[in-house]
């Protein structure tokens, strides 16, 4: 894969959810092996935009690529962690089984795993540190540890793309610690990671680019140059104490936040 | 051994034992689908909704199988359109209460009206035709085949509708072939149960495997023997004890149901 090739373009996209624009007129560019925090307050839009890009919310207007292709015709490109919020845990399955949904589109119709997939299953569990619970049913697991099984699946997809929803909301310490070590074993294979987050400091410090979005794109670029205090004064208004020191900016508290890393 | 194989020396009586065994299976299979996506009262309404197009079937003098499972698939189709007008339990409820009420007013146009009622309504497994169970043999087939070959995909869907979308799946195209599915499997199943418990064959042998085992497969398998062991034991107690066969095999069903919660010590339930 050729590293600095554009991977997904998001091209004026508006994206209206119950009813009302959620987002407005949406463009941004994303190149191979980039990591792209995506911020802003709750209702900014972020969950939408993942959802756009995946096909789960239709668009109003606009375009997006993934490689040059629209990704509805691409079944596994885009890997897609959404929040956890509605998985069902009564449901019969094992975190083995859960991963190996992701390999649905590579087994193929009419087919069963192969050693491939299998082989991808368990590497996949191994990179999130939950391969000795492979065995074990879902409703087992703490909370963390279900939302490591569900980015195994999506990493387990080997989609060079991966769009990953608040990973971090209201996970363990230990879940905390294996997702930030994978993202930066992905940033070492070079797969391209979008992830939406509460956390500015989190943002600052663990992405190439920051995408501020406010019901549409406020700013675009390295974290140094949008995570100014006044784009973020812009966005987040009285939610967020800013204290300008002479050592250099500290957020105190982006108060709208709830379950975000602590 | 001679109590097991004397009613089989009854040619009527094997007939029935092979189409409640492989009625057993399949509404067993089917049902593990409809227990995973809290389908059941869509299932009991589809059993229901078949009445008139067996009605209309049986004063026609066609195949009843063929306007059962028109029926069904109308009945299907009916239920998916309402969904976007009034919420999915009162769409089931309204198309299902009135399919049935026109059921019965057709039915009553027949003569021997009571007893044909009865049997559309508990099943006649002893009366199953040489014809009857070559139906019900194609029918029980072609739905296990279509299952085994689409059970990853089904499953997928059940338990993650937004993965399956992700994927590019074709929920949609899914879902009508799980309700298709299900409404053949109904048509399958009349005979040997009937319209009124098909849901108990359908639900209660893979609610009773769901507290046994973790995952889909053993429960399908489970619910498939469960289905199948209720089947023959329900037919021995009906011959031996002069009860209904139907509601004998729902009953065994619902011992086991009763056995296995007792047993089981798992806190989960479906939705």
């Amino acid at each position: 894969m050729a590293e600095r090739c554009e991977v997904l373009r998001v091209e004026n996209v508006t994206v209206a959810y119950n009813g009302r624009v959620a987002l407005r007129g949406a463009t941004f560019t994303v190149l191979g092996g980039e990591r792209v925090a995506v911020v802003g307050p709750n209702g900014a839009g972020k969950s939408t935009l993942f959802k756009a890009i995946v096909g789960l919310l239709p668009l109003e207007s606009g375009r997006v690529e993934v490689f040059g292709c629209d990704p509805r015709r691409e079944p596994a490109s885009v890997g897609y962690v959404p929040q956890r919020e509605d998985v069902d845990l009564t449901f019969p399955v094992t975190v083995h089984d859960v991963v190996m949904m992701g390999r649905i589109r590579h087994i193929g119709w009419l087919r069963r795993p192969s050693r491939r997939d299998r082989e991808a299953v368990r590497r996949a569990l191994e990179q999130v540190g939950l391969a000795d619970l492979a065995g074990r049913p879902l409703g087992e697991l703490s909370g963390g540890q279900v939302q490591r099984a569900f980015i195994a699946r999506a990493l387990a997809q080997e989609a060079p793309l991966l769009l990953m929803d608040e990973p971090f909301a209201g996970v363990d310490a230990a879940s905390e610690e294996a997702i930030l070590h994978l993202l930066d074993r992905l940033r070492e294979r070079r797969v391209t990671v979008l992830l939406a987050t509460h956390d500015l400091q989190m943002a600052a410090e663990w992405s190439d680019r920051v995408l501020l979005l406010n019901g549409e794109v406020i700013a675009y670029g390295p974290p140094a140059d949008v995570l100014c205090p006044d784009a973020l004064r812009r966005v987040y208004g009285g939610q967020l104490t800013l204290w300008e020191h002479e050592r250099g900016t500290f957020i105190l508290g982006d108060g709208h936040c709830s379950g975000g890393r602590r | 051994m001679g109590w097991l194989l004397e009613p089989l020396t009854y040619p009527f009586m094997l007939r029935g034992l092979i189409a409640a065994t492989l009625v057993g299976a399949v509404c067993a299979v089917l049902g593990t689908y409809v227990v995973l996506r809290g389908m059941a009262f869509f299932g009991d309404a589809l059993a229901h909704a078949i009445l008139p197009g067996v009605a209309v079937a049986y004063l026609a003098r066609w195949p009843l199988s063929a306007g059962a499972l028109a029926a069904g698939l109308l009945a299907a189709a009916a239920i998916g359109s309402l969904q976007n007008r009034i919420r999915e339990d009162t769409a089931i409820g309204i198309v299902f209460s009135g399919a049935f009420a026109l059921g019965i007013v057709l039915l009553s146009l027949v003569r021997t009206y009571t007893v044909d009622l009865t049997h559309f309504l508990f099943g006649n497994v002893l009366g199953v035709s040489p014809t009857d169970l070559m139906v019900t043999v194609i029918l029980s087939g072609g739905v296990l085949l279509l299952t085994a070959a689409f059970h990853k995909e089904l499953v997928l869907v059940a338990f993650d509708p937004v993965l399956a979308t992700v994927l590019r799946l074709p929920t949609s195209l899914l879902r009508y072939l799980l309700l298709f599915l299900l409404a053949v499997t109904v048509v399958a199943a009349l005979q040997v149960v009937g319209v009124a418990l098909v849901v108990a064959m359908l639900v209660t042998p893979p609610a009773t495997a769901y507290l046994l085992v973790r995952r889909v497969g053993p429960m399908m398998g489970l619910a498939a023997l469960f289905g199948i062991l209720s089947a023959v034991a329900g037919l021995y107690a009906s011959y031996y004890l002069n009860i209904p066969s139907g509601p004998a095999m729902v009953l065994v069903c619902t011992a086991m149901f009763g056995v296995s919660l007792i047993f089981s010590r798992k806190a989960g339930r479906p939705r």
